[in-house]
């Protein structure tokens, strides 16, 4: 943004919330001025991320020359206002309300999961009442209230709900799933699925994190840990190329749960179920947990020590071979660092199975741009936004739902090429064949949005030459966490589809698709967290931290560095790629840096374009995760190498196939308006 | 009516229909639907009227009749079920082909109406909200039907009101209606 576009700084309001004053941004409801002045005023159903609806009655204040009292949460602030939270009427209504909310409110908070971070009781102890008036039975309408599961992995306790409608307002208004609902009216109305059945939907788990109770709640971490005995630990997300902020809740270093923080990164609280509950992958059986090498025809556990050396040896005896180093793009840009050092040294081919390699280098040569032009949130301000390909609606869920909330906004004209599904269609204001033609007629301004994984040479340049144009900015997918950071270091597809029939040696790093060693292959030196048909055929295998055990820094799809925390421990004697590959190279002569951050400047000065701007989030002590401070499902696409390994998401995939006739959305043979 | 209106009477308000059969249905009224949704700035706002259509062939609205109408209008099926729920006069239980409704609110309840709704059970011989055995009838207690001056007054499906209804009255009503059933 060029300096004469600077927003304007926004009007400011003064006014004055029992005894301060307070200076806020005109627009600002009198709630959250309230909150910035450090005067809490209790609320159910407001929630900064949502559309304010004023339906709880709990926020009421006085507010001089306005006749009763008010919802805080929808009155704008005004100049001069006064406004009294403290006064008898705001007190005595804060009660009521409370004292109607638990006419039936289970008060059996030692067995429940929301204790300690629980607005009910929080409020309730704040301002009473202290003393319940009465007991009404629940269940008028015939509805069962009993507590159970709405899947596998979410579970629903009615007799706990306030009825804020947050759960609601948040599946619809920003996660575009419409799974719950609310059914019957006045004091009987309940949340609910519909037809009160199981819950079909992406599993975001938005609703969890928005309930101020212990109606909505995570069945993974149940009767785990109170609230308060979890660290919060921020860090990213490593299932694709969007690079979500996700807070870690860890207990003596494992995670039991995951949730998002409205108020950091670039998803703004939206995750999808893999960020969610793809957390899972450090357990199972598959998981290898001690070096392996072959001897006699079988694998069999080493010390460290004695595979690397084995190592070592292999690659100096090797000079002449031909030799292949794959990566994966899971790998953190210290894993490809060190790894791309080692190709470097032993004269290894890079190979990806990526295509985001060759796109990158083609663009940097015929358009002079290194990757995206626009940040997630550009694209969400774009007046269109094109989607050319299915990998573009599939790779990148927050993506995907911000433009849907971008449509439904401000108006964001969407359009897709290829055969998108119906919600994706249903935003388009055109979808159209995949065809070149059609790609160039687009208006000017649109941003590119191209699945560089699939498209064809044809489709790709017609991209390109409009890109090169500069009247279209554009946006990458990227399929991997670092796949980005891949075509950065030089590994690229071309590569691997020219040199893997003929490699002699192959060194594969990382969660990959590749299941079968090369006909020609002599030596295979495999780094990998789990047991793949492609490790049980190598000579020597070495056990890899997972992203959620190491730090490391990712690329994301919009060229944002982020550095993610080691958040779990790490699983038996596995080490980070970084230091697998590191330690090989060095001891075939090299001196790397082997601890995160000297690698990641030692990367930087190799590869200056990783100094594009960052973003930094912190680790450990940082709070996070808790209000008021704080692939599309079924899709194969979105289904990483990583998430496959996740044994709730494989009860999350088993749950939607069960409860089809629940989805919120029509079967595609069905959608024939 | 259509000949397929006419012919699936019989399962009319006890059996859920299939999913094929709601569609077919909904294909057969699709220009009906067209039309309603012309009336309107968005197909939500027919929501209603066809709800309305779906009562009067299928009796009640289950699950997949509410389904395969969001899917029409291009609403999510919660959003229909949040309609169906909020309004007494769309069930989502099986129910009679002649739904009796008999007022119980202030004026009717004075007038008799409890004996007019015990006499109704008895001569039906079910409970209230039950279909009898035959699926041809069901009672329920409404609200206000707003012919308070003419308590106790009963309305049977979207029938004209009957008013002054006496227990006497009652076994007389049931016998003309099984002869000359409301649609």
């Amino acid at each position: 943004m060029g300096e004469s576009e600077k927003v304007s700084a926004p009007e400011t309001v003064k006014l004055r919330i029992d005894d301060r004053f307070v200076a806020v941004p005109a627009g600002t409801v009198v709630l959250e001025a309230a909150r910035a002045a450090g005067i809490t005023i209790p609320r159910f159903c407001y929630h900064p991320r949502l559309k304010p609806v004023a339906a709880c009655r709990l926020c009421l204040v006085e507010i001089e020359g306005m006749r009763g009292l008010q919802p805080s949460c929808a009155t704008p602030v005004k100049e001069g206002m006064i406004v009294r939270t403290q006064g008898d009427a705001a007190l005595e209504s804060h009660k009521e309300v409370l004292d109607h909310v638990l006419r039936f409110h289970p008060l059996d908070c030692p067995k429940c999961e929301a204790t300690g971070h629980c607005e009910l009781e929080d409020f309730t102890y704040e301002f009473g009442p202290h003393r319940v008036s009465y007991y009404e039975p629940p269940g008028l309408s015939g509805v069962d209230y009993n507590e159970k599961p709405w899947s596998p992995l979410i579970r629903f306790d009615r007799y706990k709900c306030v009825q804020c409608t947050r759960c609601v307002r948040v599946c619809a208004e920003i996660h575009d799933c419409y799974a719950l609902t609310t059914d019957y009216r006045g004091h009987e109305t309940v949340i609910s699925t519909f037809a009160d059945g199981p819950l079909h939907c992406d599993h975001c788990g938005s609703c969890v994190d928005l309930c101020p109770t212990g109606a909505i709640t995570q069945e993974p971490s149940r009767y785990w840990k109170k609230d308060w005995e979890y660290e919060h630990r921020a860090t990213i997300c490593a299932h694709c190329g969007h690079g979500c902020t996700i807070v870690a809740r860890t207990s003596r270093n494992r995670i039991a749960k995951i949730e998002s923080d409205h108020e950091i990164g670039n998803n703004g609280g939206r995750l999808c179920s893999l960020g969610r509950f793809g957390f899972d992958i450090h357990v199972g059986e598959e998981r290898i947990e001690k070096p392996r090498v072959r001897r006699e025809g079988r694998l069999v556990e080493v010390p460290w020590r004695e595979a690397l050396e084995e190592a070592e040896t292999m690659l100096r005896g090797a000079k002449n071979s031909k030799m292949v180093a794959l990566a994966s793009g899971f790998l953190s840009v210290q894993d490809l660092f060190a790894f791309e050092r080692l190709a470097k040294r032993i004269g290894a081919a890079k190979a990806a199975e990526s295509r985001e390699g060759d796109v990158l280098e083609r663009l940097s040569r015929e358009c002079g741009i290194s990757g995206s032009t626009v940040e997630f949130d550009e694209v969400t301000r774009a007046s269109g936004v094109a989607l050319i390909g299915a990998g573009a609606w599939e790779r990148d869920y927050v993506l995907t739902i911000l433009l849907a909330e971008a449509r439904k906004e401000r108006g964001l004209a969407l359009r897709a090429f290829g055969r998108p599904p119906y919600r994706i269609a249903r935003h388009c204001v055109e979808v159209r064949e995949l065809e070149p033609d059609a790609i160039r007629a687009l208006p000017v301004g649109t941003v590119l949005i191209p699945d560089v994984e699939a498209l064809s040479e044809e489709t790709l340049s017609a991209v390109m030459e409009m890109v090169r144009g500069g009247d279209y900015p554009l946006l990458l997918p990227s399929a991997q966490a670092n796949s980005r950071g891949l075509g950065l270091f030089g590994f690229r597809r071309s590569v691997l589809d020219e040199k893997l029939s003929e490699a002699e040696i192959l060194l594969a790093a990382g969660p990959l698709h590749l299941n079968a060693r090369p006909g020609g292959c002599q030596a295979l030196i495999v780094s990998s967290a789990h047991r793949t048909a492609l490790s049980e055929e190598a000579e020597i295998v070495f056990p890899a931290a997972l992203p959620y055990e190491k730090p490391g820094a990712y690329l994301n799809a919009a060229h944002q560095l982020q550095e993610a925390e080691a958040v779990s421990r790490v699983v038996g004697e596995n080490w980070p790629d970084a230091a697998i590959w590191g330690t090989l190279a060095n001891l075939l002569g090299d001196s790397l840096p082997l601890t995160p951050e000297a690698l990641l400047e030692a990367a930087r000065e190799d590869f200056p374009a990783l100094s594009d701007p960052r973003v930094r989030v912190g680790g450990g002590g940082e709070e996070g995760g808790r209000l008021p401070g704080a692939g599309l499902p079924g899709s194969r696409e979105h289904e990483g190498l990583l998430a496959s390994r996740s044994d709730y998401l494989r009860q999350l995939r088993e749950h939607l196939e069960r409860s089809r006739d629940f989805s919120p959305f029509p079967p595609e043979e069905a959608f024939s308006c | 009516m259509s000949a397929g209106e006419r012919m699936s009477r019989e399962g009319k308000g006890m059996r859920t229909p299939a999913r094929e059969e709601v569609r077919e249905f909904l294909r057969e009224i699709r220009p009906e639907i067209e039309e309603l949704c012309s009336r309107y700035e968005t197909r939500r706002a027919a929501l209603i009227p066809l709800l309305h259509r779906l009562r009067r062939r299928f009796g009640f609205l289950p699950p997949v009749v509410q389904r395969e109408a969001a899917f029409v209008l291009g609403i999510a099926p919660g959003d229909v079920s949040r309609v169906v729920g909020f309004y007494s006069l769309f069930r989502e239980k099986p129910c009679g082909r002649q739904v009796i409704m008999v007022c119980g609110t202030l004026s009717c309840a004075l007038r008799g109406a409890n004996k007019v709704i015990e006499t109704f059970k008895e001569v039906l011989g079910v409970d209230l909200r039950e279909p009898t055995p035959d699926g041809e009838f069901s009672i329920e207690r409404v609200e206000c039907l707003g012919w308070c001056d003419k308590a106790p007054v009963v309305q049977v499906n979207d029938s004209d009101y009957y008013d002054n209804v006496k227990p006497e009255d009652v076994a007389g009503l049931v016998e003309r209606w099984r002869k000359e059933p409301h649609e």
